[in-house]
C-alpha cells in the first residue's frame, strides 16, 4: 500500500478513530500491529511470514542474549540473530545477483558453472526492517539495551506501519519505549503531525513523482535524448530521489506523531551541506548512523590510525552501496562516497567538521555556497551510477556528457530542471534557516491551515489523475 | 470578530497557495493549462504560441506556432517553394506522446528531401478524436488554408464508421447534401461546447482547473473505483464498447462514402489507412476512386520484428504509436509517396 494512494487514506480513516477510541496502551498497542500487518499483506500477504520469523527470532534472541552470562553463548545467539536476518536478505536479495556475477566471472575464464535462478521477487522493505531489528539485538548483545517482555510491542516495533518498509531505521531504544508509552496524541504532536503530512505529500507526490515521470523515460531510453536533456534527467533523478524519500520520511514522521509516537529524523536538507562528510550526517541519516554504529565501528572506525579508518570508511560505504541494491552499479556508488569521505578525512583530518553554515561574514557564505556546490556535483555523478540500468546505460550517459550534442528542447530541459531544483530549494532553505521541518506552524494557526489545506487538494487532485509511483526505496 | 478574521485568514492564505502551487505546475511542466480553445468555426484549436507537456504512455514537451499548428509552422503562403504535405489525422497522428523530432513527419521529410533533391515540409493539422467527417470538414475550412502540394488524411475503421466514435461532439462535420457536401456546425448548439466556452478562461490559464478536469474525465470513464480502491476496486463488468468493428458487417455509411468520393476528386488527396479495415470497407472505398496507402504491412512488418506497434516500453502501456512505429510509418509513407511518383 503507497502512502500516496487513496486506500491509503481509507485504511488510516478506519486506523486512526479506532487507535484514538481503544483505552489503553495494551489494546492501541494490538490495533497498531493487526493494522500494520493489514498495510503490509495488501502488498503480498505471503511475506507476513518472513517478517513474523525475524521478529519472532529476534524476541526470543533478546531474552536469551539478557539472560546469558556466558559469552560463548552470548556470541552464538548473535550469530543466531544475524543468521536468520541476513540469511532472509542474502536469499531474497542478494541470492540470484551472487549466483549472476559468479557465473559471469567463471564464464569470462572459460568456465561453465550453473547456479540455481531463484525465480522469487523481492519482499519490500526487507531491508530496513531486517537492519532495525537487527540492531535490537546487537544493541542488547552489546549491554546498551534491556529486551522488552511484551511480544506484542516488539512485533510492533518491527511491523511498525508508518516505517515498515522505507525507514526511518529505528533504534529499539527509541521506539520500543514510545510503544511502551503508547497513548493519545498531544496537540502539538498532531499539529506538527499534518504539517509533516503536508510537506511530505507535497514533496512526494508534486516534486518526487512529477520528476520522476521525466526522469523513467529518460532513463528508460536513453538513446532517444541529446546530451543536455540526459544531464537534466540526472538532475532531476537527484531531485526525485531526495524528495521521495525525505517525503515519504516526513510522512511517515507526520503519521507517527498522529500515533503519539516521536521517529527520528531521517533527511537534514542534505544538498545545503558543504562537504561530503556533511552530506552524510544530513542524508539517510537513520541508514548512515546504522552503518556508524553497528558496521563502521565493530570495524575499528577511527581508533585504528589513519590508513585503517580510510579502509573502514570505504568498507562501510561499499556494502552501504550493496544493502541499497543487488547490483555492481550500487556498489560503484558506495564505493566513490566511501572514496569521497576517505579523501575529505584525509584532507581535514582531526578538525571538526561544521553543522552548518557559521555566518561570519561575507567570505564565509562564498566559501559556504562553494563548497555546496561541489559537494552536489561529486554527489550528482554518482547518483548516475544509482540510476543507471547497468554500466553500460552509465557510460552511454557519461559519454553524451564528454560529446556534447545540443538540443532544441534545451531551454525546456532548464526550465523544468530550475523549477523543480528551486522549489525544493526553497523547501530546504525553509528548514534549514528556521531549523523546523514544521516551519509552516510558526505562522498563524488559521494561514497555516490555509496552506496546508491548498496543498492537500491540488496533491490529492494529482494523486487521482496519475497513476501512483512507488516509492524509490521500496525497491530496496 | 476572531473567528472571521481566521476565516479570512484562511481563505486568503489558501489561494495565495493555490496559486503558487498553479504557477509551479505550469512553470515546471508538470500540468499545462489547456493549450486549445473552442473556436466557433472549426472546433478546438490550438492558441497561438503556447508550450505545453503531456504524460500518457509517453512523455510529449512540444509548443505550437504563430499559425495555430504544432511545431514549427509555416505561414499559409507557400513562399519558398518547398514541397508541402499536410497530415490531417487522430491522436496517432498528432502524437502527443513523442517529442516533435521523433514524429515520423521529421522522417518523411528527411527521406523525401533525399528522394527528391528539395526542400520538403509536412505540416501536422491533426486533431484529437477526429473521425473522417471532422478531417473532412477540417481539411476544407482551415488545412487546405495552406498552400500544399499533397494532404494526407489518416483514417482508421473507426474513423470512417463515424456513428461509433465517441467524444467528437465539438467538431464541425461535413455532411453530403445531394451531390454537394455541406458543413454542418451544430456543435456550437451543442452542451459540450457551451462547457467548452464556459471552462475555457479558467482551463487555458491555470494548471489547478486543469487538473479538476482531468478529474472529472478520469470518472466520465469509470475510472474513480480504481482510482479509489487500488486492487481492491471490482474489475470492469463489461468490456469498453468497441469502436469500429474490422468486420465490415455494415456498409460503410453514405456520408462516409460521399466525403470519400469528394476527397478522391481532389488529387491533392490522398487517404492512409491507420489500422486494420473491412475488406468489404476497403472495397467500397476504392470503387469510390481513391486509392488509398495503408500502414498494417508496416505494423505487420514490426510485429515479425518482435516489436508491438503499440507498447511503449518505459510505461508498459499499450496506446498510441511508440518511438519505432512512428520511425517505421516515416518511411513508409516517403516511400509510398515516392513510388507514386506523381509529386511534383
Amino acid at each position: 500500500m503507497f502512502f500516496n494512494s487513496f486506500i491509503f487514506f481509507i485504511f488510516l480513516a478506519i486506523v486512526l478513530p479506532v487507535f484514538y477510541l481503544l483505552r489503553g496502551q495494551r489494546q492501541k498497542a494490538s490495533w497498531l500491529l493487526i493494522a500494520s500487518y493489514v498495510f503490509y499483506s495488501y502488498w503480498d500477504w505471503r511475506f507476513c511470514s518472513l517478517l513474523l520469523i525475524s521478529t519472532v527470532v529476534d524476541f526470543f534472541v533478546g531474552r536469551a542474549l539478557h539472560a546469558a552470562d556466558d559469552e560463548t553463548r552470548r556470541k552464538r545467539l548473535l550469530w543466531v540473530s544475524c543468521a536468520v536476518n541476513l540469511g532472509i536478505l542474502a536469499v531474497f536479495k542478494y541470492f540470484n545477483f551472487f549466483a549472476a556475477s559468479i557465473q559471469e566471472t567463471a564464464a569470462s575464464m572459460g568456465m561453465n558453472v550453473d547456479f540455481l535462478h531463484l525465480n522469487i521477487i523481492l519482499p519490500v522493505g526487507i531491508s530496513f526492517y531486517t537492519f532495525q531489528t537487527m540492531s535490537y539485538t546487537i544493541d542488547i548483545y552489546r549491554r546498551k539495551l534491556e529486551p522488552t517482555h511484551s511480544f506484542i510491542d516488539f512485533a510492533l516495533f518491527v511491523s511498525f506501519f508508518p516505517q515498515l518498509v522505507a525507514g526511518p531505521i529505528e533504534r529499539a531504544r527509541n521506539l520500543l519505549p514510545e510503544i511502551a508509552r503508547l497513548g493519545k496524541p498531544t496537540r502539538t504532536q498532531v499539529s506538527e503531525g499534518l504539517a509533516l503530512l503536508t510537506v511530505g505529500f507535497f514533496k512526494k507526490v508534486l516534486i518526487g513523482d512529477a520528476c520522476g515521470r521525466i526522469v523513467d523515460h529518460i532513463f528508460g531510453q536513453p538513446e532517444l535524448y541529446k546530451s543536455p536533456e540526459l544531464l537534466a534527467g540526472l538532475i532531476l533523478f537527484s531531485i526525485q530521489i531526495y524528495a521521495d524519500f525525505s517525503g515519504y520520511s516526513n510522512i511517515a514522521r507526520g503519521l507517527a506523531k498522529l500515533l503519539g509516537i516521536e521517529l527520528m529524523k531521517n533527511f537534514e536538507q542534505p544538498y545545503l551541506s558543504a562537504n561530503i562528510t556533511e552530506f552524510w550526517r544530513r542524508w539517510h541519516i537513520s541508514l548512515s548512523s546504522w552503518l556508524r554504529d553497528y558496521l563502521y565501528i565493530s570495524l575499528g572506525g577511527n581508533r585504528r590510525g589513519n590508513g585503517r579508518t580510510y579502509i573502514n570508511l570505504l568498507t562501510t560505504m561499499l556494502l552501504g552501496g550493496l544493502w541499497h541494491g543487488a547490483a555492481w552499479t550500487f556498489v560503484v556508488w558506495g564505493g566513490l562516497h566511501g572514496l569521497y569521505l576517505a579523501v575529505h578525512k584525509m584532507v581535514i583530518g582531526d578538525r571538526k567538521v561544521a553543522d552548518r553554515l557559521a555566518y561570519t561574514g561575507p567570505a564565509s557564505a562564498v566559501k559556504w555556497v562553494g563548497g555546496v556546490i561541489g559537494t552536489n556535483l561529486i554527489v550528482l555523478l554518482t547518483w548516475l551510477f544509482f540510476r543507471a540500468a547497468d554500466f553500460d546505460q552509465a557510460w552511454y550517459f557519461l559519454d553524451q556528457f564528454a560529446h556534447w550534442q545540443g538540443s532544441e528542447l534545451s531551454g525546456r530541459f532548464l526550465g523544468i530542471v530550475l523549477s523543480f531544483g528551486g522549489m525544493m530549494v526553497f523547501l530546504d532553505c525553509l528548514e534549514y534557516f528556521t531549523r523546523s521541518h514544521v516551519w509552516v506552524l510558526k505562522l498563524r494557526p488559521a494561514a497555516a491551515a490555509g496552506i496546508c489545506t491548498a496543498v492537500m487538494i491540488v496533491v490529492l487532485l494529482f494523486m487521482a489523475t496519475v497513476e501512483p509511483m512507488p516509492f524509490v526505496y521500496f525497491q530496496f | 470578530m476572531r473567528l472571521v478574521v481566521g476565516i479570512v485568514v484562511f481563505l486568503l492564505s489558501g489561494l495565495a497557495t493555490g496559486l503558487v502551487v498553479d504557477a509551479y505546475l505550469q512553470v515546471a511542466e508538470i500540468q499545462s493549462p489547456l493549450e486549445t480553445y473552442a473556436d466557433r468555426d472549426f472546433g478546438p484549436l490550438y492558441h497561438a504560441d503556447r508550450s505545453f507537456s503531456r504524460f500518457n504512455e509517453s512523455f510529449f514537451l512540444g509548443s505550437t506556432n504563430e499559425w495555430r499548428t504544432l511545431g514549427e509552422g509555416r505561414p499559409e503562403r507557400n513562399g519558398n517553394g518547398e514541397l508541402r504535405i499536410l497530415l490531417v489525422g487522430d491522436s496517432f497522428v498528432l502524437g502527443h506522446t513523442v517529442l516533435e523530432r521523433h514524429h515520423f513527419k521529421n522522417v518523411m521529410e528527411a527521406d523525401l528531401e533525399a528522394a527528391l533533391g528539395r526542400d520538403v515540409v509536412v505540416l501536422n493539422f491533426a486533431r484529437p478524436d477526429f473521425n473522417l467527417w471532422n478531417m473532412h470538414r477540417y481539411y476544407r475550412d482551415f488545412a487546405s488554408r495552406w498552400d500544399h502540394d499533397r494532404a494526407l488524411l489518416f483514417v482508421g475503421e473507426p474513423d470512417l464508421v463515424p456513428s461509433r466514435q465517441v467524444g467528437t461532439e465539438l467538431y464541425p462535420i461535413s455532411l453530403a447534401d445531394g451531390d454537394s457536401v455541406v458543413a454542418d456546425y451544430s456543435f456550437r448548439e451543442s452542451a459540450s461546447f457551451a462547457r467548452a466556452k464556459r471552462l475555457e478562461p479558467v482551463l487555458s490559464r491555470l494548471a489547478v482547473p486543469r487538473l479538476m478536469f482531468n478529474l472529472y474525465k478520469v470518472g466520465l470513464r469509470g475510472e474513480l473505483p480504481r482510482v479509489v480502491l487500488g486492487k481492491l476496486a471490482p474489475g470492469p463488468s463489461a468490456p469498453p464498447a468497441e469502436l469500429g468493428r474490422a468486420d465490415g458487417t455494415e456498409p460503410l455509411p453514405d456520408n462516409s462514402q460521399a466525403l470519400v468520393r469528394d476527397l478522391a476528386a481532389d488529387p491533392r488527396v490522398t487517404l492512409v489507412y491507420t489500422g486494420p479495415v473491412a475488406p468489404r470497407h476497403k472495397e467500397t472505398v476504392s470503387s469510390l476512386g481513391a486509392s488509398p496507402l495503408d500502414l498494417e504491412p508496416v505494423f505487420d512488418r514490426l510485429r515479425a520484428e518482435g516489436v508491438d506497434p503499440y507498447l511503449w516500453p518505459v510505461t508498459g502501456k499499450r496506446g498510441h504509436w511508440n518511438h519505432r512505429t512512428h520511425v517505421a510509418v516515416g518511411h513508409a509513407l516517403a516511400a509510398d509517396l515516392t513510388a507514386a511518383g506523381d509529386l511534383p
